[in-house]
């Protein structure tokens, strides 16, 4: 019995003992002013320490909502995570180095925090950065890849899953408090508490015998007051007996954000329904099997892409795609010799293939993209629907009508002196538009190192953008796997559709063209078999007494002959005809850009910005929200009563701010402060939003695609946000 | 507004005799009026009168009424003041405790008395009846399909027109009808300003947008006075300001007024005051949170220690209809001009009011960082958690 106990006693002991002074010293300087035990730190909130941290890291938060198809194996992860997150940062004890390996390891570490925040515990972080050398790019790279191949083969780490853990954690934190207070006096009932605390972390039902700390208290009363703790508990007694099902059954009557809400949630959908049912319309007469179908009409045929083209303004974004579609035969040799003479005309020549995508007066006299212009060619593989978006952060709001239809993006950099810098720095729309499309769910990106002839096709200057860029990228959540770097020109046409002939390029570079690289991107999943959503984004007159509305068919399925919904104005119309660039016409599926033309519509009832939907599982129409947000990098904080611009697909509109739920920490969205006074920049946080008129939301657990929104205000991006609760 | 008569006693009581000019003094006037007051003003009364005979007539008379005040409505877009109460004084035509609905007149003389007049409503009265306070301001936000005409005066910023109108995207191989969407939506602005403005008042017309929008507007307005030889807008043409906005609500008024060429033209007036000592407490917030406070609680707490340095308050919680809560808000204000501190009531008409309206009316900006309001709270909250 002895034996036993000691040897895990000791070992313990020694450990933590080292942790925590660690622990007091890296933080001496911040805290001195009051005592804080470790263990209490985590439940305050310091200014000091938000800025340490790196941007990438509430990117991370997004995936942990995550839909609930992919959720199964979360039984099978959680007492190794709850293992962890007790022993990995707290105990670890560092290998014994040379002064100078020392010094070297805290300088990379340091570096490695301000990209990576701490998603990763201190125990991987040195032993990457010892595996490799002290490099810090090949450590990131691992720990990232790493982090990916874990994606992949099983599902990240759950919302779900982090609730409970964070019981777990809490539980052990306030054993582990104790522990660190009392060890040198009460060797035995250490040993006691020690034993129990394993079994918490197994199994939360455990009651809690001993004095319980306030940091622990506060964490767990909340939650006994929200009524997560017998949910908790049954979760995770389901866990342990690996009823896989019957988690899946909990979770989807649970709300993904720490309040309570859930119930309410399928309430209020419940109520919103019924309301709807007197409607008698149905989306169509005779049952179609879409999955069927989409398999039959589009399994062999070519992959739909939605191609989103971003950058700083006058990077070449309208010129590079111009010439992209002329070279791919899209444009007619007559209409591109028309646009040559007439930009000559006004001393515009270098404008030419832009005004294949720039067609208006304005734009082209001024030589500006203003709104998002959308067209389609074919690749090898691929249909691609390109969207150009403007780059001139005064059209911000239309790129993100655009960028919130794409599923990949290419970011074109002006590679020449000075350009690229100034599209960098902090006005910069290089960097505005990388976060904004990460934020509105784009994944992978094609870096198209643009105007590289003005240059002289310089080697340096494209591995001088690539490495500055690639640090950026990945703070802002892009993996590098997923980040394909291109040396192009868009005036010259070099490296587009045919390999590089440039003497000077060839010389060292021999990978893939813009096109190889948009054919190696993939498609991601669409939701074809679900209820019916689409966002209108234009809408004009067709011809007779039809309206024709486009946009993306965010969801579901549309033929012709189709009724469907019109929110928010209640009417029910009838789809005459659906065409997509794409397909055949008179069908579309999710994921296409359509136009549809409606029969007995009253023009005045169609607005940019209206949904239309399955009659018999219409959209939920709120005036307040709840929302997970994280801030930008904003000068002046968030309160109450802020007034912002709500981005959402086509929709905007004023929005202010009602209320400030509770502050979250960034990685692992615990609470981190109720109802805190101000959202200060680089935070995430919980928060209510109050519209001026109904809007049509979703939540971003039951549509990936849509329940993704921005807040702008005064011309500057201030947030990212997802939709966690309808309310009203 | 002009004060033509004031009797008030030493302990508050008494009496004041105003003239309403324009519009903007009803609203002064709406602010200053409270329920349970007294007012006396001229009204018109219809009146049935039995004959010996039995017959009735009715007839309008006009009369000097006296009421106990019971409800006040205030009509922003066409600023009316409704007052509604029972008659107090026995008149020929209408009896003691009938209730009678006043519509304020411009021009006519009113009496308001009070059992209590406070530092605020006579600091108020004050301001309406200083002439060189005012400054008219017309502001048209745009943004491609809808825009926003509004009037700005020194306490009020009055919706005028809201125009929202459908414009097709490019990218369509025949753009007529986006081109003839367009030329629909100026013209709509444009008939918006013709109407709303008043050239002989307002100072200045800014257009606020995004983009080339106000440009592109400007030049159509500007092509089109020409073709039509409107004199109205091409005598005027100096008055317009053209001003980047971040978008098209209205909103964004604030940003305008916040713009620094405007705030030039417009230094002294009490939109421009305020916006900027909103803009002062924002900052403030955003780089020593310790010093910006807001709500009630918590700026009461900073007061007992004598840290304001700006008080800004919302004319909206002097109307407020509970007396103690009035008190309360009455006393902080007076409180915090004493020890020296600076107080801007402002008008919650206004862009910034209207923030400040939303962030609970009331906020200070501290000399001194006083973090222990804040720990104490958070103490405080986690206490009823």
């Amino acid at each position: 019995m002895s034996r036993h106990r000691d040897i895990r006693n000791l070992d313990y002991d020694e450990e933590y003992d080292e942790a925590c002074d660690e622990d007091v010293y890296g933080h001496s300087v911040d805290d001195g002013d009051y005592g804080v035990s470790p263990g209490m730190e985590q439940y305050l909130y310091s200014r000091s320490r938000e800025n340490t941290h790196g941007f990438g890291l509430y990117l991370p938060v997004e995936d942990n909502i995550k839909e609930e198809e992919e959720s199964f194996e979360n039984s099978a992860l959680e007492s190794p995570g709850i293992e962890r997150s007790r022993h990995d940062s707290s105990s670890y004890q560092k290998p014994s180095l040379s002064s100078e390996d020392e010094v070297r390891l805290e300088s990379v570490l340091d570096e490695m925090r301000n990209i990576l925040g701490d998603q990763f515990s201190e125990r991987e972080l040195i032993q990457t950065v010892l595996k490799n050398n002290f490099e810090l790019d090949a450590s990131i790279n691992e720990l990232l890849n790493k982090n990916s191949t874990s994606d992949s083969a099983q599902p990240l780490p759950q919302r779900e899953r982090r609730v409970r853990n964070r019981v777990a954690a809490n539980a052990a934190s306030a054993f582990v408090e104790q522990l660190s207070l009392c060890n040198s006096q009460q060797q035995s009932q250490q040993a006691a508490s020690n034993h129990l605390s394993t079994k918490a972390s197994s199994s939360i039902q455990t009651p809690m015998p001993v004095v319980v700390t306030t940091s622990a208290k506060k964490g767990e009363t909340s939650r006994v007051v929200r009524g997560f703790d017998v949910l908790d508990a049954e979760e995770s007694a389901a866990a342990e007996n690996n009823l896989v099902a019957e988690e899946e059954e909990a979770k989807r009557s649970r709300s993904c954000t720490p309040v309570r809400g859930g119930k309410d949630k399928d309430r209020e959908k419940d109520k919103e329904t019924s309301s709807y049912t007197r409607t008698p319309a149905k989306i169509r007469d005779k049952e179609v099997n879409v999955l069927a179908e989409y398999n039959e009409q589009r399994a062999s045929g070519k992959e739909l892409l939605n191609l989103v083209v971003v950058g700083h303004v006058d990077a070449g974004k309208s010129t590079l795609m111009g010439h992209l579609l002329y070279l791919k035969g899209n444009v007619g040799q007559r209409v591109m010799h028309k646009y040559e003479q007439e930009s000559k005309k006004i001393g515009k020549q270098s404008f030419m293939y832009a005004w294949v995508l720039d067609d208006t007066d304005e734009e082209r006299s001024r030589g500006v993209t203003v709104d998002v212009a959308q067209r389609m060619f074919e690749s090898d593989t691929k249909i691609v629907t390109l969207l150009d978006a403007p780059g001139h952060r005064d059209f911000i709001p239309n790129m993100i009508t655009g960028a919130a239809r794409a599923d990949v993006a290419i970011v074109v950099i002006d590679a020449t002196t000075g350009a690229f810098e100034a599209g960098f720095e902090s006005g910069g729309q290089t960097r505005e538009h990388a976060i904004l499309i990460r934020s509105l769910g784009v994944s992978q990106i094609v870096v198209a190192v643009n105007k590289l002839d003005t240059v002289e096709w310089n080697q340096d200057r494209f591995v001088e953008v690539k490495s500055g860029l690639r640090q950026f990228l990945k703070t802002v959540g892009f993996k590098d796997a997923d980040v394909v770097y291109i040396p192009c020109s868009g005036l010259t046409g070099e490296n587009l559709v045919k390999p590089c002939s440039d003497e000077k390029l060839c010389s060292w570079y021999s990978g893939s063209t813009l096109i190889q690289a948009i054919d190696g991107l993939k498609v991601p999943e669409r939701g074809v078999s679900r209820p019916v959503r689409m966002c209108i984004s234009d809408v004009y007159k067709g011809q007779g007494s039809n309206m024709c509305v486009g946009g993306r068919l965010d969801t579901g399925y549309v033929q012709n002959g189709d009724r469907l919904l019109l929110l928010p104005q209640g009417n029910v119309l009838n789809v005459k005809g659906v065409q997509a660039d794409n397909a055949a016409p008179s069908t579309a599926f999710a994921g296409d850009h359509v136009t549809l033309t409606l029969g007995g519509v009253d023009p005045s009832v169609l607005h940019i910005g209206d949904f239309l939907c399955d009659p018999t599982k219409p959209i939920p129409l709120v005036n307040r929200c709840q929302a997970r947000i994280v801030v930008f990098n904003i000068a002046v904080p968030l309160i109450r009563g802020t007034q912002v611009d709500f981005h959402y697909l086509s929709v905007t509109e004023p929005a202010k701010i009602r209320k400030l739920v509770s502050q979250l920490h960034k990685t692992t969205g615990q609470i981190v402060k109720n109802k805190p006074r101000a959202l200060v920049k680089n935070s995430a946080a919980l928060i209510e939003l109050e519209f001026t008129r109904p809007l049509c939301l979703e939540l971003f657990r039951d549509f990936k695609e849509l329940g993704r929104f921005m807040l702008r205000t005064g011309g500057s991006t201030i947030a990212a946000g997802l939709v966690t609760q309808l309310l009203d | 507004m002009k004060l033509i008569h004031k009797d008030i006693d030493k302990d508050g009581r008494g009496k004041m005799v105003l003239v309403p000019d324009e519009g903007e003094d009803m609203w002064h006037t709406y602010n200053i009026l409270m329920e349970g007051d007294r007012l006396r003003a001229t009204t018109i009364r219809k009146v049935q009168q039995e004959s010996a005979t039995g017959s009735s007539t009715s007839s309008r008379v006009r009369t000097i009424i006296t009421i106990q005040v019971e409800a006040i409505d205030f009509d922003t877009a066409a600023c009316m003041l409704r007052v509604k109460g029972r008659n107090v004084e026995e008149n020929q035509y209408i009896k003691m405790g009938a209730y009678h609905t006043v519509d304020l007149e411009p021009n006519r003389k009113f009496t308001i008395y009070k059992e209590e007049w406070d530092s605020i409503i006579l600091e108020r009265i004050e301001n309406a009846c200083d002439p060189a306070k005012h400054a008219d301001l017309a502001a048209v936000v745009m943004q491609e399909g809808l825009a926003f005409v509004c009037l700005i005066t020194s306490a009020m910023t009055v919706d005028r027109a809201k125009i929202e109108v459908n414009i097709p995207k490019k990218g369509k191989a025949d753009d007529t009808q986006r081109k003839k969407a367009i030329v629909k939506y100026y013209d709509q602005v444009m008939a918006a300003i013709l109407r709303h403005v008043n050239f002989d008042i307002v100072k200045a017309i800014l257009i606020a947008s995004p983009g080339f929008v106000k440009d592109q507007f400007f030049e159509y307005m500007m092509k089109n006075a020409v073709q039509a030889d409107n004199k109205l807008l091409i005598d005027n043409k100096s008055k317009f300001v053209l001003v980047h906005s971040s978008s098209g609500f209205k909103h964004s008024l604030r940003e305008v007024l916040e713009d620094q060429n405007v705030a030039a033209k417009l230094a002294d007036t009490k939109a421009a005051g305020e916006t900027r000592a909103l803009q002062q407490f924002m900052q403030m917030m955003g780089n020593d949170p310790d010093r910006a406070y807001y709500g009630i609680r918590h700026v009461e707490q900073a007061n007992e220690t004598q840290a304001i340095e700006t008080l800004l308050v919302s004319d909206s919680l002097f109307r407020s209809k509970n007396l103690d809560e009035r008190r309360r808000y009455v006393r902080l204000v007076d409180s915090v001009k004493e020890n020296g501190g600076d107080v801007k009531i402002f008008s919650s008409l206004h862009i910034s009011g209207e923030h400040l309206d939303q962030m609970t009316g009331v906020a200070a900006i501290l000399r001194f960082p006083m973090p222990e309001i804040e720990e104490e709270d958070h103490a405080l909250d986690s206490d009823e958690d």
